[in-house]
This record gives structure tokens, sequence and C-alpha cells, in this order.
């Protein structure tokens, strides 16, 4: 352990050495752009030793130096490259830092054109923040940026899933109009496909629950809807809970609520978003009782 | 981020400057660098798509088609074509994907790449199918003239499929019954008898929502032998029931699993198919005024 932070250390030193040394005049004139190449093989053995050490702060200082190197000496791919590496050492101790070094990456691979890649960057960066509540609208923000940069590209089911955590997330925030919206887009583009249509259901499923947390009587309507687009959402599970649902929620039965909740729930096991929702659904109609 | 459109915008007017010193001739250079120019032009187009200036992307990409059709390079100016359709997409202009789809894909199949430009095609049909359903079935059926003259049947079959699914969305009955019946022969060719057998069933209530049970009949008579059992008892009993008038039963046929669970063009069509009639007699002068109908419907035919 010890051996390899030192001899990391010593290669830093290295390379700052190469970088800060006139070497005199034959030296200047001719061995310019060595010295940072070298500076940057330095740079990275250290980073691989941090690595094996894991020492995860110092890798990431290390991977930084060596993609400012590259951006420096024109290699804007491999600049991009080390700052992911830098990321991936950092995101296990320090969020923050993991996310301003792909931010620094997605910059380069959109100079480039390569939006694909800045969209997987984008999406890494959501699924950091998406572990930690109070980050869920930076992940949001994140989603929604790789999943314009995959529709720009033309990869639709790569800016669907994207497009789906931003739902998800949304829904958790209370954004029950966005959350809706997206569900019924990506259902009726799921429509369109032979293969995809199987999917639509639970899409429906989502969005007329976000729809319930609104909103009885959109809620009814929604499903009306959702049944002409899809016929065959009218005979699934799914929309005989919601219309039992909508029945309870009508005559303020909450035990009947409850009990219909419990039966689907015994067969199709609900997870917790649903759970979620639900028992949003539920405190809002003991919470508001009808005046007549 | 204005700062960034800002740096994109610069570095695109950098690299015009540049397209234009490549067309320029002097005494040195007899004969404009079309390759260099179309280059630059292309990754003009690129920074200015990034800063949204999409009528000076698009202009450059424009020129870019022009530079690449000088160096006889038909498949990159298909490929900035493309790139346009893309464009055509970001700034919510698909009415222009028409002309474009159909210049990118003439100028891959010069270049001997009939499957590229297939793909153009169905690429631009996917994009303009949910807001402009007719611009995208002309897109297919471009596409699939263009893949019949390669003789790639089972994509064919696949283009076929979706001219035949816009159609019934359009409610353009008569022409899905003959885009129904060329995708039956295409998977004819390819031995798909499965997916016949399908097929036959989107065809019958294709004719039954033109009223024409008649013809339905004679569908199934002609192909029924490749339906599954399901298949062949739920339109036994369907066409049973148009022909007894019977509007109960045809409307039970119709809401049956099996159907609800095609693609879904099919099944949103069974809910629009009319149901027989039933004949009752305090109506009588109803039926007649019916039949009159029916003649008039027939003269006007001939």
């Amino acid at each position: 352990m010890g051996d390899n932070e030192q001899k990391a250390l010593q290669l830093m030193a290295e390379a700052e050495k190469k970088l800060t040394q006139q070497k005199g005049f034959l030296g200047s004139l001719f061995g310019g752009s060595n010295k940072v190449e070298d500076a940057i093989e330095c740079y990275q053995r250290a980073g691989n030793m941090f690595k094996m050490s894991k020492n995860w702060t110092k890798a990431g200082e290390c991977f930084c130096e060596a993609a400012t190197l590259h951006a420096r000496a024109g290699s804007r791919h491999d600049a991009g490259t080390c700052y992911v590496d830098a990321s991936n050492c950092y995101k296990k101790v320090d969020v923050e830092s993991a996310v301003n070094c792909l931010m620094k990456s997605i910059d380069i691979y959109t100079d480039m054109g390569r939006f694909t890649m800045a969209a997987k960057h984008h999406q890494s960066i959501a699924e950091m923040y998406e572990s930690d509540p109070n980050n869920l609208a930076k992940s949001i923000q994140h989603y929604e940026q790789a999943a314009d940069y995959f529709k720009g590209e033309e990869s639709v089911s790569s800016a669907n899933k994207c497009m789906l955590k931003v739902a998800q997330y949304a829904a958790q925030l209370e954004d029950y109009e966005k959350a809706i919206s997206i569900y019924e887009q990506v259902a009726a583009s799921s429509l369109e496909s032979s293969l995809l249509k199987y999917s639509a259901k639970e899409y429906f499923f989502r969005a007329a629950l976000c729809h319930l947390s609104v909103d009885l009587l959109n809620a009814q309507h929604a499903i009306e809807k959702y049944a002409q687009q899809y016929p065959a959402f009218q005979d699934s599970r799914e929309f005989k809970l919601i219309k039992v649902l909508c029945e309870n929620l009508e005559e303020q039965n909450i035990e009947g609520f409850t009990e219909a909740v419990k039966d689907y729930d015994s067969i199709s096991r609900l997870d917790q978003w649903y759970t979620t929702i639900l028992l949003r659904i539920k405190k809002a109609a003991d919470e508001d009782p009808d005046l007549r | 981020m204005s700062g960034i459109a800002a740096k994109k915008i610069a570095e695109a007017e950098d690299l015009v400057k540049q397209a234009e010193k490549s067309l320029k001739l002097s005494m040195l250079k007899w004969v404009p660098d079309y390759d260099s120019a179309a280059d630059e032009y292309s990754k003009a187009a690129t920074a200015y798509r990034i800063a949204k200036s999409y009528d000076k992307s698009k202009e450059c990409f424009l020129k870019a088609i022009d530079a690449y059709k000088n160096n006889k390079s038909w498949f990159h100016a298909a490929k900035a074509y493309e790139q346009i359709i893309l464009l055509s997409k970001d700034a919510d202009k698909l009415h222009e994907v028409e002309e474009y789809a159909n210049k990118s894909a003439s100028l891959y199949q010069q270049h001997g790449s009939p499957e590229a430009a297939a793909s153009a095609l169905d690429k631009a049909a996917k994009l303009t199918e949910s807001k402009h359903p007719d611009m995208a079935l002309r897109f297919y059926q471009h596409a699939l003239e263009v893949i019949m003259i390669e003789d790639s049947v089972r994509q064919a079959a696949e283009y076929a499929s979706k001219v035949s699914r816009i159609l019934v969305k359009l409610r353009r009955y008569d022409e899905a019954t003959n885009a129904l019946k060329k995708e039956i022969s295409l998977n004819q060719q390819t031995e798909s008898y499965g997916q016949i057998g399908r097929l036959v069933v989107a065809l019958v209530m294709v004719q039954l929502a033109r009223g024409d049970s008649v013809e339905a009949e004679k569908t199934f008579r002609e192909w029924g032998n490749c339906c599954e059992p399901e298949e062949v008892s739920t339109l036994q009993t369907l066409l049973q029931a148009f022909d007894d008038e019977d509007p109960e039963l045809a409307a039970r046929m119709l809401a049956s699993p099996f159907i609800r669970h095609m693609d879904v063009e099919y099944a949103i069509l069974s809910k629009n198919i009319p149901l027989p009639q039933g004949i009752q007699m305090e109506k009588k002068a109803g039926d007649t005024a019916a039949e009159t109908n029916d003649a008039e419907d027939e003269g006007g035919l001939c």
C-alpha cells in the first residue's frame, strides 16, 4: 500500500519537474512537446498507482492534471477520456468533483460534435445525483439534457429511457404535470412499434396514477383516452385497478381503496414509487372529504 | 450558455471563411478545392447547430452538399441531406423534410446504396409519423419501391406493413385493402404463414369497415387456411354475425382479446367498424331508404 503511494508521489514530482525545468537553448527548440507528453505519462501512471492504493482523491487529481495537459497539447479526445477517468475516481469520495470533471468532458465532446458521448456522460452525472434525495432536481436536469442529445442523434430508445427517469423523479417531487406528459409521450411512441407496445400499459398506468394525485375527474377522462389509444389496455389488470380506485375515491370509500390496492399488490408487487404515489392519493382523500 | 453559443458562432464563421478560401482560384490553383470546402462547410453547419442557429446551419449544409456533388461524393451529399432533416426536426419545420428525404434517397441510389436510401426514408418517416402521417405514408411507399428494386422481400414486407397500418389509421380503407393484399403476397414469397394469418384477420376487418361483408367472406375463403385455429373461429363467428345481422354477437367478437392484442391500428379499427343493423319490421321504410342509398352508391361506382 504505502509503496504504491510513495511511487505515485514520486511520479507526480517527476511530472512537475519535467514541466518546469529548462533544458537550455537546444532543448527548448526541439524538445518542447516531448516534455508535456512525458509529464502526461507520469501523471497517468501516478493516477493508476493511487487507484491501486485506493486513494481516490489523489488519483482523480492526477487524471485531471493529465487531462489539462492533453487539452493544452491539442489532444481533445484524450483530454475527454482522462476527465472521465478522473470522474470515475472522484465519484467514490466526492460527487461534486466528479460532476465537474464530467462537465469538462462534456464540453469537449460537444465541441467535437460527438453528442452521443456527451449524452452518456450527462446520464452518468444524473445517476450520481439520483441517490441523494436533495439532488433529485439536478438529476432530472441532467437526464433531460441527455435525452435532448440522444434525440438529436436519433437514439430514441436511449432518449426514452432518460425521459422515463425524468418522469419518475418529477412525480416524486410532485411535479405531476411534467410526469404525465412524459409518460403519455413515451407511451404514444411505444405504441408505434409492434414490440414496444407491450410496455405502453405500464406507462399509461403511471400516468393515470399521476392524474389521480392531481384530480379525480381528469384521471377518469385520461383512462378513457388511453383505452382509445390502446384498446388492449382496457383488458389489463392495471386498467381495472384504476377504475376501482376511481369508484372508491368517488364514494369516499378509503377502506375499499386500500383493499383494492392490497388485492393488486398480492399478485403484482408494487415497488416503492407506486407505494409512495398511492399513499399520497389516499392521504389527500382522507384530508379532503366532500362537503355534501 | 449564450457564451457558448457566441463562441460556436464565431468558430462557424471562421470555418465558412476557410471554405470560401478553398473555393477561390489563383495563379497556382486552377481547380477549386471542393473536398476541403465541403468538410469545412459541414463543420461550420455542426457548430451553428450547437448554437441553435438553424437557418445558418442549413445554409452551410446546402453549400457542403454543392461542394460534395462537385467532388462526385454522392454518399456524403446524401448524408448531409439527412443532417438537414434532423435540423428540420430541431427547428420544428417538419414540412421541409419531404424535399430533403427524397433528395437524400435519390443520391444514395446514384451512389449504388439502395439499402441506405430505404433506410434514410424509413428514418424520415419515423420522424414525421406522429404529426404528418400522410407524409410518412409517402416515405414508406417510396422506401418500399426502392427496396423492391433490390428484391429484398423481407425488408419490403416490413415497409409494406407500415404502409398498411398508416392507411388504416388515416381511414383510407380502399387503399388499405390493396396494401394489405400486397403485404400478404410479400409474406407468401418469404413463406411467413403465421404472419399471413394475422394479415387476413386485418384484411377482413378492413373490408367490414368499408361495409363490404361479401368481399370479407371471399377473403376468408381464399386465405383462411393460413389462419391459426383461434383466428379461424373468431373470423367465422364474426362473419356469421354479419350474415345474420346480429349486432350484439358482432360487437362481442370484435372485442375478443385476440383482436384487441393485434397491432394498435387494427385494434382501434375494430372499435370503429359499423355494426350490422338488425332487421326490425316496424322500420321497413327505413330499410327501404337504406337500400336506395346503397343503390345510389353502386350507381356512383359505375
